[in-house]
C-alpha cells in the first residue's frame, strides 16, 4: 500500500495531468479568440482596390461645349481664333452653324437688373468656395456697384453667356466681365480692369489657392490631374489637365497708360497639349 | 502514481495536445477558406457598386447636371443591397472627418451605427449589435467615398457550430483513448508487477522463483535477465551454504583429527604417570605418544600451508619440470621404499611456470598416496606436452576409489577409508593441499577412478622457456 504522501503526489500528478487535458482540450478556443483578435476591427488593405473609371474631358459637359465652341471659332472665324490643337481637330468636320457672343454694348442686351444681381450673386460664390479672396470680391463688388446702370449681356448660340459692365456708356472696353456656361453656371472666364479709384488690392490672387477652388465649384476636380503645366509660360500661374485638355490660368497685374490700372484675370480655354 | 496511470497520462497528453491542435488548424483553415471567398465575392460586388456609382457620376457630368445627394440618393435606392448588405455614400471630406455616416448622401447603415470603419482602399471586420460585419471603402470620382457592408455572421456562426461539433468529437476522442490506454497500459505493466512480486518473494527467501515472462520485448529481456540474476542468486546462496556446511564438516573433522591422537596421547601419558609398566610397555607408550604427536605436527604443518597458500599471493616462475618431479621421487622414497614401491618418470626436459617447492608438494603428495593405495606397486608419471601446456598425470593400480566419493576427496579431512587412512599415517588434508597447489598453479586435478583398478591424477601446467638448457634423468 503506497503511503499517504506518496499517495497524495499521485493525486495531485493526476489533477495536474487533467489540468493540462483541459488546457490542451480548449486549444481551439484560444486560438479562435486569438485569431478573432487579431482579425477584428483591423483594418486590411484590398486585395485588389477598385480602381477608379479615368475620366476624359468629354465626359465633362463643360469642356464638350468649350470644345465645340473653339471648333466652332476655327470653323467661322479661321484659325486666327482658334488654338493649333483645336484646329486639327476641325480640319476635317463639317462647318458648324455658330454666333458667337457680342461684345461691345452695341451688340449686346443691357440688363441692370437680373444681370446685376446674377454678378453680384456670382462674386458672392466665388467668395465662398475660395476663388476669389475678400479683397479681390470687394473689388468686383465696387465695380459692380459703381457701374450698375451699364450691365450689357449677350449669349452665342452653344450657351456661353457674357455679361459685362462698362465704366462709361459706349465705352469698349469692360470694367468687369464674365463669361458663364448658362446651362450649368459655370465660370468661364472673369476678367476685371480698373483705375486706382477702385481700390489697390495689392496682392494679387494666388493661383495655388484659386484655381483648385475654381476647378472644385466647376466640378472639374474629378479629371484628377490637375497640374502646373512644368516648363511653359502658365507654370506658375495656371493648372493643366492632360485628359481633359483644358488650361485653367489665373493672372493679375498693373498697367499703366494715362492713369495706372489694374486687371485680373480668371479663364478656362481647351488646350489639347503644349 | 503507479507507472500505468503514468502511461495513461502521456498517452491521452499526446492524443490531445496532437488532436486540439490538428483541429484548430483545421477549423481555422476551413474558416479563413470561407472568409477569404466571401471576401472575394464582397470585393466583386463592391467594386461593381463602385463602377456603377461612378458611371452615373460621369453620366451626370456628361449631361451637366450637378453631382449631388438630390442627384445621387435615388439612384444609390435603386442599387441599394438587401438586408446583408448595406451601403453608404457621402463626399469624401466627410468620410475622413471621422463623422462619415451622419453626412452621407445615402446610406442605409443603422442610425448609431459605431462599428469600426476602414480608410481608403482598406476593409475591416468588424462586429455591431451582435452581428458581424465587413466593411470596403473605395475613394470615388468627383470626392465620393462608398462604403459597403456584408454581413459575415453566417461565416462566424458557421465555424462556432463547427467548433462545438469538434469539442463533443474532441470529448469522445479523449475519452475512447483514456479507455484503450489504461487497457493497453494495463497489459503492458503487468509483466512488471510480476517481476515486483517475484522480486518480493525472492527477497523473502524464495530463491527458486522464476518469473518465466518471454514477451519478447524488453520486458521479456529484463525478465530473463532478472532470472539469470535470481539463478545466479541462487548459486551464490548454494555455494554458500556448502562453504558453510564444508567449515562446519572442516571443524567437526579437524576437532576430530586433533582429538583422536590426543586421546592416544594423554591414554598413554595417564599410564605412564599413574602406573609402573614394564619397559616394554614404557617403550610402547613412548613410541605410540611420538607417532600421534608426529601426526599431530604433520597436520599442523599441512594446515600451515593451506593457510599460507590462501592468505599469500603466488609468484609463479620459468622452472625445470624434471628437477620437481625427482625431487618429489626423491622426498617420496623412504615412504615407498619399506614397500619395495617405485616411481617410474620419465626426462621430459620441459619447463614450465611453477613454484618448484609447491610443485614438489603436489607430486610428493600424489606419490604417497599412490604408495598408500597400492603398497610396493610402482607409481608411473606421464607427460602429455602441447605447444603451452603440458599434463601431469599419476597413476596407480591400487584400490581405487569410488565414483560417488570422487567429488568430495580434495575436501580437507575427507578420508575415503578413514581407518586404513589413520593407520597409514594420513590426515585427510594431502588431497585438498594438493588441489589449493593446482589452483594456485591455474589447473585442477582430475581424478580417473575405479575400485580395484587404481586411480590417475591429472593436472595441466604452462609450459615456459627454459631459463638455461639443462637435461634430467629418468628417475626409478
Amino acid at each position: 500500500m503506497p503511503d499517504p504522501r506518496s499517495r497524495r503526489r499521485s493525486l495531485a500528478l493526476a489533477a495536474g495531468c487533467a489540468a493540462v487535458v483541459a488546457l490542451l482540450a480548449a486549444t481551439p478556443l484560444a486560438w479562435f479568440a486569438l485569431s478573432d483578435a487579431a482579425l477584428l476591427d483591423r483594418p486590411a488593405a484590398m486585395d485588389q482596390p477598385y480602381t477608379s473609371l479615368v475620366p476624359t474631358g468629354e465626359d465633362y459637359y463643360l469642356i464638350r461645349q468649350l470644345k465645340a465652341q473653339n471648333a466652332a471659332f476655327l470653323s467661322v472665324y479661321g484659325s486666327r481664333y482658334a488654338t493649333p490643337a483645336a484646329e486639327g481637330t476641325a480640319a476635317g468636320e463639317d462647318p458648324l452653324l455658330y454666333t458667337a457672343s457680342g461684345q461691345n454694348q452695341g451688340e449686346m442686351i443691357w440688363d441692370a437688373w437680373t444681370m446685376y444681381e446674377y454678378l453680384n450673386t456670382l462674386l458672392d460664390q466665388l467668395y465662398t468656395a475660395g476663388v476669389l479672396d475678400d479683397i479681390w470680391c470687394s473689388v468686383g463688388k465696387t465695380l459692380l456697384e459703381h457701374n450698375g446702370e451699364r450691365v450689357y449681356y449677350s449669349n452665342d448660340s452653344l450657351g456661353f453667356t457674357r455679361i459685362s459692365v462698362f465704366p462709361e456708356e459706349n465705352e469698349y472696353d469692360p470694367c468687369l466681365m464674365v463669361v458663364v456656361e448658362s446651362r450649368t453656371n459655370k465660370l468661364v472666364t472673369l476678367w476685371m480692369d480698373f483705375g486706382t479709384e477702385y481700390g489697390r488690392p495689392g496682392t494679387p490672387p494666388d493661383p495655388a489657392v484659386c484655381l483648385p477652388a475654381w476647378t472644385r465649384i466647376n466640378e472639374l476636380d474629378g479629371l484628377g490631374d490637375w497640374a502646373p503645366p512644368a516648363g511653359t509660360d502658365f507654370e506658375e500661374s495656371g493648372l493643366y489637365s492632360a485628359r481633359g485638355g483644358v488650361l485653367m490660368t489665373c493672372a493679375a497685374g498693373n498697367a499703366w497708360g494715362d492713369t495706372e490700372r489694374t486687371w485680373l484675370c480668371l479663364h478656362l480655354g481647351v488646350r489639347e497639349e503644349f | 502514481m503507479r507507472f500505468s496511470a503514468k502511461l495513461v497520462c502521456s498517452m491521452l497528453l499526446v492524443v490531445v495536445a496532437f488532436f486540439a491542435l490538428g483541429g484548430s488548424a483545421l477549423l481555422y483553415g476551413d474558416f479563413t477558406d470561407r472568409l477569404t471567398a466571401s471576401a472575394r465575392q464582397e470585393q466583386g460586388q463592391h467594386g461593381m457598386t463602385c463602377s456603377a456609382v461612378e458611371s452615373e457620376v460621369l453620366s451626370l457630368l456628361r449631361q451637366g447636371d450637378t453631382v449631388d445627394q438630390t442627384a445621387l440618393g435615388p439612384f444609390c435606392s435603386r442599387i441599394g443591397g438587401g438586408r446583408d448588405q448595406l451601403r453608404a455614400l457621402l463626399p469624401t471630406e466627410q468620410a475622413q472627418a471621422g463623422d462619415a455616416l451622419q453626412q452621407s448622401w445615402y446610406s442605409t447603415f443603422p442610425a448609431g451605427w459605431t462599428g469600426t470603419l476602414p480608410g481608403a482602399g482598406q476593409s475591416v471586420v468588424t462586429r455591431w449589435a451582435g452581428r458581424v460585419w465587413r466593411v470596403w471603402r473605395s475613394d470615388l470620382l468627383n470626392g465620393l467615398t462608398l462604403y459597403s457592408a456584408f454581413d459575415l455572421t453566417e461565416v462566424f456562426d458557421a465555424r462556432t457550430r463547427s467548433l462545438r461539433r469538434f469539442l463533443l468529437l474532441e470529448g469522445a476522442v479523449l475519452a475512447g483513448a483514456g479507455l484503450v490506454a489504461a487497457v493497453l497500459s494495463h497489459r503492458l505493466t503487468r509483466p512488471l508487477a510480476l517481476l515486483s512480486r517475484a522480486s518480493r518473494r525472492i527477497a523473502a527467501g524464495d530463491y527458486a522463483l522464476r518469473t518465466g515472462i518471454h514477451t519478447g520485448d524488453e520486458i521479456g529481456e529484463l525478465s530473463e535477465n532478472f532470472d539469470q540474476m535470481a539463478a545466479a542468486v541462487q548459486e551464490k546462496v548454494d555455494a554458500l551454504e556448502l562453504s558453510v556446511r564444508q567449515r562446519e564438516d572442516f571443524m567437526g573433522a579437524f576437532t576430530h583429527e586433533l582429538k583422536t591422537p590426543m586421546t592416544g596421547i594423554l591414554g598413554y601419558a595417564d599410564l605412564l604417570r599413574t602406573m609402573q609398566p614394564d619397559p616394554d610397555e614404557q617403550r610402547e607408550a613412548a613410541g605410540a605418544i611420538f607417532h600421534e604427536a608426529r601426526r599431530l605436527e604433520e597436520l599442523s604443518g599441512k594446515l600451515l600451508r593451506l593457510l599460507r597458500l590462501d592468505e599469500e599471493g603466488l609468484t609463479l616462475a620459468p622452472m625445470p619440470l624434471d628437477a620437481a618431479v625427482a625431487e618429489a621421487v626423491r622426498a617420496a622414497a623412504p615412504a615407498l621404499r619399506p614397500a619395495g614401491g617405485r616411481v617410474l618418470a620419465p626426462a621430459t626436459g620441459l619447463w614450465v611456470q611453477g613454484d618448484p617447492d609447491l610443485l614438489c608438494d603436489l607430486l610428493l603428495n600424489l606419490f604417497t598416496n599412490a604408495a598408500k593405495a597400492d603398497p610396493g606397486g610402482a607409481v608411473t608419471v606421464a607427460f602429455d606436452p602441447g605447444p603451452d601446456t603440458v599434463g601431469v598425470t599419476v597413476r596407480d593400480r591400487g584400490c581405487g576409489i569410488p565414483a560417488d566419493q570422487l567429488d568430495r576427496i580434495t575436501e580437507p579431512f575427507y578420508m575415503v577409508d578413514k581407518s586404513r587412512a589413520r593407520k597409514q599415517g594420513g590426515s585427510g588434508l594431502g588431497l585438498a593441499l594438493c588441489a589449493r597447489i593446482a589452483e594456485a598453479h591455474g589447473t585442477a586435478l582430475t581424478f580417473d577412478s575405479a575400485p580395484g583398478q587404481g586411480t590417475a591424477v591429472r593436472f595441466v601446467l604452462r609450459r615456459a622457456r627454459p631459463a638455461a638448457p639443462e637435461k634430467e634423468e629418468p628417475h626409478a
